[in-house]
């Protein structure tokens, strides 16, 4: 089983003397898992999945089954952890299933150039999330529900271990927030360790398996995503409320915002 | 119908080879195939093998040369950049090699000292790549590396301003300006075999990116994430761009715009991702270049009309063109 662990993570300050972004995170993420990140604006959860992607310098250890993260090749790195970022900046009309293929760049592949494995990997990766339909489309004709869709086959066909998706469901509807949320919940089911930035802590609680709580850069707490805790954590961290409802058996079913 | 890339590629080449027999048979005194089979195998009179061997083949292979390393530069800096408009000038890499070059005039080290002059283009060639590339990496990200191209650009073009201001006479001021000009009048073989390990070592390192480019149409954070090592990609397109157009420059001057234009003609065809497009650029490149030159020879001008003029007055209303239409994707 896949076994990621993230110790004190601190991010270099910039060279304008602002604060560390990231002040000693600890953390361990294993085959399974769903995690939810969650946390107010500029608490650091991009900057946590960066870290750990090895996009953002920082001081303190990534080990992935015991090997450290950092002294990996990049395309080591990259067959071990998937990592989307929070916007899509793919240019130019380029077709979903030439996206999806490059998403086997560490494993040799180059658009036009993909081995039957790297085919088959992104087959299905394409039927998983469902982009059949929009396979041959350009990315510049797709609505937003269907970009962040390519963009989540895209991560899924490199076939990680580790899958660290940020803000994978902003700004798509319901409808689509549910689909990706069952893809995403998928992924583990099938033994993918996966860290998730979200905003909508309903989501958290329903899919979830935990979630890890920032502020100002550092992870506050660790709560089970069901715990009866959650609304007190919530209402520290944001000042707003939730309410929940039980699932009958003492845990939590679901969240909902409420207004002050 | 997009065509396999290696049909497309072998189409290209065919419709380069055609062209380039083309402008082998035409000029002023015309050949048709007698002569120009006459010349080719030895048969043929001296007159014909001296105005093949000795004026128009090593003008054709200088312009195909010029132009194949400016289509795929150009690929090479809009996979890099992102950005449709990047081209050999927008790294102030064109510039800097013809203030190279013009200065070994000014100074009158052209005359002095043989291959001096492609000495000069390719010194200020991979000063203005290792300028951009220090510059770039102070300014995180592209933005940095296009400002720096702009800077050095106009710096550059400042001082070549203050060499022609400052020409000792009127002979040395034609020299310079003809150099700004670009041409592949009256070059020789030599001249082209020594540009030669320059392209051939630039094109080498600019296809040894030729993946990670592709990648890179995705971003640099997804891209990264993938397994592209940004610097050394970088390093590879900046360094093989450098050395590569420093040897067109040595060759003919400044020629602009076709590092815009080759791109955008085949980019289409291999799905917008620009690592699959460096080849087929460098293809169209050299057919524009030597369809311009066949252009030059042909139209009845008292003066010779110099190849970097044709190529900027058909180029620059093709560049607004493109940015026009960049512009309204990025509305939509």
């Amino acid at each position: 089983m896949t076994e990621l662990i993230a110790r004190d993570l601190t991010s270099a300050a910039t060279r304008r003397g602002a604060a560390a972004v990231l002040d000693g995170c600890n953390l361990g993420l294993y085959g399974g898992d769903l995690v939810a990140v969650i946390g107010p604006n500029g608490a650091g959860k991009s900057s946590l999945l960066r870290a750990i992607a090895g996009q953002l310098s920082h001081s303190g250890h990534v080990t992935i089954d015991g090997r450290d993260a950092r002294a990996m090749p990049p395309a080591a790195r990259a067959r071990a952890i998937g990592y989307l970022p929070q916007r899509d900046e793919t240019v130019g009309p380029v077709r979903v299933d030439t996206m999806v293929g490059l998403g086997r760049y560490a494993w040799g592949a180059s658009p036009g150039r993909l081995s039957p494995e790297d085919q088959r990997a992104v087959d299905a990766a394409i039927a998983e999330t469902g982009c059949g339909a929009i396979a041959t489309r350009t990315i510049d004709t797709l609505s937003g529900g269907e970009r962040a869709r390519a963009a989540l086959a895209r991560v899924f066909a490199a076939q990680t271990p580790v899958l660290l998706l940020d803000e994978p469901v902003a700004a798509l509807d319901p409808a689509y927030q549910i689909a990706s949320m069952r893809l995403i919940r998928g992924r583990a089911d099938a033994g993918a360790a996966v860290l998730a930035v979200l905003h909508d802590i309903n989501l958290a609680v329903q899919f979830a398996d935990r979630i890890l709580w920032m502020d100002r850069g550092q992870i506050v707490a660790e709560t089970p995503a069901n715990d009866t805790m959650i609304a007190g954590r919530f209402r520290k961290l944001f000042d707003a409320d939730i309410l929940t409802s039980g699932d009958g058996g003492g845990r939590i079913a679901t969240a909902a915002l409420v207004g002050r | 119908m997009t065509l396999p890339r290696p049909g497309f590629i072998a189409m290209l080449t065919s419709a380069l080879l055609v062209l380039m027999l083309a402008a082998l048979a035409i000029g002023p005194q015309s050949m048709d195939a007698a002569p120009l089979i006459g010349a080719v195998t030895g048969r043929g009179d001296d007159a014909s093998a001296m105005i093949l061997f000795d004026i128009r083949l090593p003008r054709l292979i200088a312009a195909a040369m010029v132009g194949a390393t400016l289509g795929m530069a150009g690929a090479a800096l809009q996979g890099l950049t992102r950005n449709p408009l990047a081209e050999p000038g927008l790294l102030g890499v064109s510039a800097c090699a013809t203030l190279g070059a013009t200065l070994t005039l000014y100074f009158g080290i052209a005359a002095a000292a043989p291959m001096a002059v492609q000495a000069g283009a390719i010194t200020g060639a991979l000063i203005a790549t290792a300028l951009a590339a220090l510059f770039a990496r102070r300014m995180a990200g592209i933005n940095g590396l296009i400002l720096a191209g702009v800077g050095l650009s106009s710096f550059a073009g400042a001082l070549m301003a203050l060499l022609l201001n400052f020409a000792p006479n009127p002979f040395s001021l034609s020299d310079m300006i003809n150099w700004t000009l670009g041409s592949v009048a009256n070059r020789s073989l030599n001249d082209c075999a020594a540009a030669l390990p320059f392209i051939a070592v630039g094109m080498a390192l600019m296809l040894s990116a030729a993946r990670g480019l592709s990648l890179l149409v995705l971003g640099e954070a997804a891209a990264a994430a993938h397994g592209l090592n940004l610097r050394s990609l970088r390093w590879r397109v900046i360094g093989g761009t450098g050395v590569a157009v420093g040897g067109a420059v040595a060759l003919a001057g400044a020629i602009g715009f076709v590092g815009i234009v080759a791109p955008h003609l085949v980019k289409a065809r291999v799905g917008h991702v620009m690592g699959r497009a460096l080849l087929p650029s460098a293809l169209v490149g050299a057919m524009l270049t030597v369809g311009a030159d066949m252009l030059v020879r042909l139209l009845p001008t008292t003066t010779e009309l110099k190849l970097g003029v044709v190529a900027a007055l058909f180029g620059a209303p093709l560049f607004l063109y493109i940015a026009l239409r960049s512009q309204g994707d990025r509305d939509d």
